[in-house]
C-alpha cells in the first residue's frame, strides 16, 4: 500500500513539472544493510525457543532496491531533486519436519524520501562524471511474522508490526551516459548512513521495541550502495549533455 | 498538459516496478527425521513391590523410573482421590493411611514422556509415550480396637474365653494375659482361649489388641471370673460318721482332701470326679481341720497359681463357752450353768438359748457349778466366794467368802440339804449355806491323782463322802459335825459316785477291772454290778433320764442303770476328760454341747 502511495506521489510529481527542465530517474540497486540490532534481535528469538532445533535460514541479507527520483536542473552542472528509495530484506528463524513447524518471518521494507543534490565534475562525450549527495528518512516497517503448528494437534500464529524513521545521508560518486535522444545509462556507487531510529510498535508510539538485554532496537540501513538506472529527461532534449 | 504514450508508460512500468519487488523470504530448516516406534521400554520401580503394597503406617514411598532414555515430561501418583504430580525419574512420596478409609485401593502411575524422536512435538511436549501402573495397596490406619471378653465352658469342662474378631487389615497381634500366663497370638481369627487351668475362684482375663500402625495398643476390659471354687461343707452322719462334701466346680479339675489337724497330714480322698467323702467321726469336742484342694485336671509346675484350698474346721457339738468351762444342772429350772470369763451363765437346756447372766469376781478362776435335786438352787464358786443363787434369774445370791484362793477345787457339791462340800488338796469340808458353818473337814491323806475330780463324791443328803484313789477306798459318814470313816479298803479305784436317785447308793469304778460296782453306802455291800467295755471314769448322772455317763480314753459310755445296758456309745477328743450329761445333752470341758436325745432309747 505504502509503496503504492509513494509511485502514485511519484506519478502526480511527474504530471505537475512539465516545462521544466526536469529528469526523472528510475534505479535499480543492490545495497548491504548493517541492521544489527535486528540481527541481534534475531538471534534473541532463535534462543527464546532455544529448545528447539531453529536455524536463523535468513538474516536480513542485502538485496536488491529500487528508486525513482525527479531532478530539476538547475543549471547544466547543479542538479537537485527529490527521491525514493525502496529498501527491502528480512530474516526468518524456522524448523520444520514430520510433525510440525516452526516459522518467524521478519520481513523489513524501507520507503526512504529525500533531497538529493549532485554536481556535474566531469563532461567527455557521452559521460558526464558527477558527485552526489542524499539526504532524508527512511520509513521502516519491520514485522513480526511467527506461527508454530503441531499437525494435527494445535496452531498458533502471531502478527506485530513496528516502525520506525531514521534519517539518512548518502555521499555518492557516478556519472550518466548517454545514449539516446533523452535516455541516459546512470550508475553510482554510495554509502549510505542512517541516524537509527528506534522501532515501536506501529499505532504506539510509546511501545518501543527492545531485545533481551533491555536495550531499544533501531533499523539501520547503513551500508554500501550500487545502482544502475535509467534516466529521462522530460519535456526537453537531454540538458545534461548539451554543450 | 500533452503527454505521450510513451511517457505514461514509463510512469505505469515504474509503479507496477516498484510495487512487486518485495524480498522474499523462502528459505527453509526442513529436519528429515524418523518417527518414534509405537512402543517403549519403560521400568517403574516403587519402594515396596509386592503383589498388594501395605500401607499401615505413614510411608514414604521412593519411586525410580527408567524411560530408557526418554525425557519425562510429568507423572502423576494418584491414590483415592490424592495426587502427587512428579517431575523427576527419582524421588518420593509419603502416604499416611489416616487420610483414607480402611481397605483396598489401586495406587496409580501415570507418567508422559517425551518420543525421543526430536521432533517439533516431541520437544512440544505434545509426542510421546503414556505409561501407566497400577498397583495394589492395603490401606488401614485405624487404632486398635478394645476388646471384651466373654466367657463360657467347653464341652470338656474348660473355662473358654472368647472374644469378637479384629477385622482390621492392621492387626498384628492379641496379647491375652490371665492368672499365670501371658500369649501373643498372630492369628486374628483365633478368637478364644481355652483356660484348662481355670478351675473357679477370681482369675482376671485381658485380651489386648495391637495393630501395625504406629504399633499400638489397645488395653481390653478386664474379665474378671469369679464362678465359686470348691468349699467344703459337712453333715454329721450320726454320731460315728462324718460326710465331707463340696460343691462341685463348673470346670473340670481334681479334688485332693486332706486332714491337717494331725501328724502327718492323711490324705482322705484324691478324685476328679467325686464330691464327697463319708469318714469316721472323729469326735464330741474333736476339732478337726480339713483341706480341700482344687486343682487343675493337668496340674504342672506353670498352672499351680490356679490352685484353689479351702480350709475348714468341724467339731462335733455346739460350742457355748470357752476357758474349760464347768458345767451345773438344775433339772427343776431345766437351766445349765456355765459360764465365760467372768460371766456367770444360764442357759435354756433344751434350746440352749442363754436365759440370764451374772458377772461374778474372778469366777474363772473355779467356776464350778452344783445343782441340788429338790429345788431350784445353784451354787458356784470364784476363787473368793461361794455363791448361791435360788434359781435361774441369778438374783441376791448368798455369798460365801472362802479363803481357797487359786487352790483347785476338785469337788463342788450341792446337797439337797443346803450343804456344800469342797475337795481341795488336801482337805475334804462340808458347809452349812445357812450360816456358813463348816460342818466338816477331812484331811485326805491319800489324796487322788488321776482323774481326781470323779473321785471324790457327796451324797445328796451330805450323810457320805467317799474318795477313792490307786489305793483304796474311804467311805465317810457325816452326822451333824461328826465324821466316821465307815469303811475303807485298799482296793484300787478309778472313780466313786452317789447315786442322785438314791443316796444310799454308792457307784465305783474300778482301776483294773470294767466293772461298774453298785453299793450300799451304809454297809457297803455290792447291790449290783455292771459290766462295761472298758475301764471307765464315772462322770454323773442326768437327773432328767436318769442315765449313767461314764468316760474312757476316747468315749463316753452312757449306761441305763436299770437294764445295766450301755445304751450310747460317743467318740469324744480323747483329751476330753470330764464331760457331762444334763438333758439329754452333753457338755464338754473344751466348751461344746451335743444334744443325744435321738440316739438314746425313747
Amino acid at each position: 500500500m505504502k509503496r503504492s502511495l509513494v509511485g502514485i506521489s511519484i506519478f502526480l510529481v511527474c504530471l505537475e513539472l512539465p516545462g521544466q527542465n526536469f529528469r526523472l530517474n528510475m534505479n535499480c540497486g543492490y545495497g548491504l544493510y548493517q541492521l544489527n540490532d535486528l540481527k541481534d534481535f534475531q538471534f534473541d528469538l532463535k534462543e527464546y525457543y532455544s529448545q528447539l532445533p531453529i536455524e536463523m535460514t535468513e538474516q536480513f541479507p542485502g538485496y536488491s532496491n529500487y528508486s525513482v527520483s525527479g531532478e530539476i536542473y538547475l543549471n547544466p552542472d547543479n542538479i537537485i531533486g527529490i527521491n525514493g528509495t525502496f529498501y527491502t530484506t528480512g530474516a526468518r528463524n524456522h524448523v520444520k519436519d514430520y510433525s510440525g513447524e516452526y516459522k518467524l518471518d521478519m520481513p523489513l521494507n524501507g520507503y526512504r524520501i529525500g533531497l538529493q543534490y549532485r554536481n556535474i565534475l566531469y563532461k567527455f562525450n557521452k559521460i558526464n562524471l558527477y558527485a552526489q549527495f542524499k539526504g532524508g528518512i527512511t520509513l521502516s516497517t519491520f514485522k513480526l511474522k511467527e506461527s508454530f503448528i503441531i499437525y494435527n494437534v494445535y496452531s498458533t500464529s502471531s502478527n506485530a508490526t513496528f516502525k520506525s524513521i531514521p534519517f539518512f545521508v548518502e555521499p555518492s560518486l557516478g556519472f550518466f551516459y548517454h545514449i539516446i535522444n533523452n535516455f541516459s545509462l546512470d550508475f553510482f556507487l554510495g554509502y549510505q548512513i542512517d541516524i537509527e531510529g528506534k522501532l515501536h510498535r506501529a499505532g504506539n508510539k510509546e511501545d518501543d521495541l527492545h531485545n533481551s538485554a533491555g536495550d531499544h532496537i533501531h533499523v539501520n540501513w547503513s551500508g554500501l550502495r550500487v545502482s544502475l538506472g535509467i534516466s529521462y529527461d522530460l519535456f526537453s532534449k537531454n540538458f545534461a549533455f548539451q554543450k | 498538459m500533452n503527454y505521450d504514450k510513451n511517457q505514461i508508460l514509463f510512469i505505469i512500468f515504474l509503479i507496477l516496478f516498484l510495487s512487486g519487488c518485495e524480498y522474499d523470504l523462502h528459505k527453509e530448516n526442513f529436519r528429515d527425521i524418523q518417527q518414534p516406534d509405537e512402543t517403549h521400554q519403560f521400568d517403574l520401580n516403587l519402594s515396596s513391590e509386592q503383589d498388594t503394597i501395605k500401607v499401615f503406617n505413614t510411608t514414604v514411598f521412593n519411586y525410580n523410573i527408567n524411560t530408557y532414555g526418554l525425557t519425562m515430561l510429568e507423572g502423576d501418583f494418584s491414590l483415592g482421590g490424592n495426587h502427587w504430580s512428579i517431575f523427576s525419574k527419582q524421588g518420593s512420596f509419603t502416604v499416611s493411611p489416616d487420610d483414607y478409609s480402611a481397605g483396598y485401593d489401586t495406587l496409580s502411575l501415570v507418567i508422559f514422556t517425551g518420543s525421543g524422536s526430536g521432533s517439533l512435538a516431541d520437544l512440544a511436549g505434545v509426542e510421546g509415550y503414556m505409561v501407566e501402573k497400577r498397583w495394589l495397596m492395603l490401606i488401614d490406619g485405624r487404632s486398635a480396637p478394645q476388646i471384651t471378653l466373654s466367657s463360657s465352658i467347653t464341652e470338656e469342662g474348660y473355662l473358654k474365653i472368647s472374644w469378637p474378631q479384629c477385622d482390621q487389615y492392621n492387626f498384628h497381634s492379641y496379647e491375652i494375659s490371665g492368672p499365670a500366663f501371658t500369649k501373643t497370638v498372630n492369628d486374628p481369627a483365633c478368637i478364644f482361649y481355652v483356660d484348662s487351668s481355670y478351675i473357679g475362684g477370681s482369675a482376671s482375663y485381658r485380651v489386648n489388641t495391637r495393630v501395625l500402625t504406629n504399633n499400638q495398643l489397645s488395653l481390653g476390659k478386664i474379665l474378671t471370673m469369679n464362678d465359686p471354687f470348691p468349699t467344703l461343707q459337712f453333715t454329721d452322719l450320726g454320731l460315728d460318721s462324718l460326710k465331707i462334701f463340696w460343691n462341685r466346680s463348673k470346670y473340670k479339675c481334681r479334688y485332693k482332701l486332706e486332714r491337717i489337724d494331725t501328724n502327718p497330714d492323711s490324705t482322705l480322698l484324691e478324685s476328679s470326679v467325686d464330691t464327697f467323702c463319708i469318714m469316721l467321726q472323729p469326735g464330741l469336742a474333736m476339732r478337726a481341720q480339713y483341706r480341700l484342694y482344687t486343682y487343675p485336671f493337668y496340674l504342672n509346675s506353670s498352672n499351680t497359681g490356679y490352685i484353689k484350698n479351702d480350709v475348714q474346721y468341724h467339731v462335733l457339738g455346739q460350742r457355748i463357752a470357752g476357758n474349760w468351762p464347768y458345767y451345773g444342772y438344775n433339772h427343776l429350772d431345766r437351766a445349765l450353768y456355765t459360764n465365760t470369763y467372768d460371766y456367770m451363765e444360764c442357759y435354756d437346756i433344751s434350746s440352749m438359748t442363754k436365759l440370764n447372766s451374772v458377772t461374778l469376781h474372778n469366777l474363772i478362776y473355779q467356776g464350778n457349778y452344783s445343782c441340788p435335786t429338790n429345788s431350784t438352787k445353784v451354787a458356784t464358786i470364784s476363787s473368793e466366794n461361794i455363791y448361791v443363787f435360788t434359781d435361774k434369774n441369778l438374783q441376791s445370791p448368798v455369798i460365801i467368802p472362802h479363803n481357797l484362793g487359786f487352790n483347785d477345787i476338785d469337788h463342788f457339791y450341792l446337797t439337797d440339804n443346803d450343804l456344800i462340800a469342797i475337795l481341795t488338796p488336801v482337805r475334804y469340808m462340808l458347809i452349812r449355806t445357812g450360816d456358813n458353818k463348816r460342818m466338816a473337814t477331812i484331811n485326805i491323806d491319800d489324796y487322788p491323782v488321776y482323774s481326781k475330780w470323779a473321785c471324790m463324791s457327796t451324797s445328796k443328803d451330805g450323810r457320805y463322802a467317799c474318795i477313792v484313789t490307786y489305793n483304796g477306798l474311804k467311805l465317810y459318814n457325816i452326822e451333824d459335825t461328826v465324821v466316821t470313816n465307815v469303811y475303807s479298803d485298799a482296793r484300787s479305784y478309778r472313780s466313786v459316785l452317789f447315786d442322785i436317785n438314791d443316796p444310799s447308793r454308792l457307784m465305783l469304778t474300778l482301776n483294773d477291772d470294767n466293772i461298774l460296782e453298785i453299793r450300799n453306802a451304809a454297809d457297803f455291800e455290792l447291790v449290783k454290778s455292771i459290766g462295761l467295755p472298758t475301764a471307765q471314769v464315772l462322770r454323773n448322772i442326768d437327773p432328767e433320764s436318769g442315765y449313767l455317763l461314764l468316760k474312757d480314753r476316747g468315749n463316753a459310755y452312757i449306761v441305763d442303770l436299770n437294764t445295766s445296758e450301755v445304751v450310747l456309745k460317743v467318740r469324744m477328743h480323747e483329751n476330753e476328760y470330764m464331760p457331762q450329761l444334763y438333758g439329754n445333752r452333753l457338755f464338754t470341758v473344751y466348751g461344746y454341747t451335743l444334744d443325744i436325745s435321738q440316739y438314746l432309747p425313747q
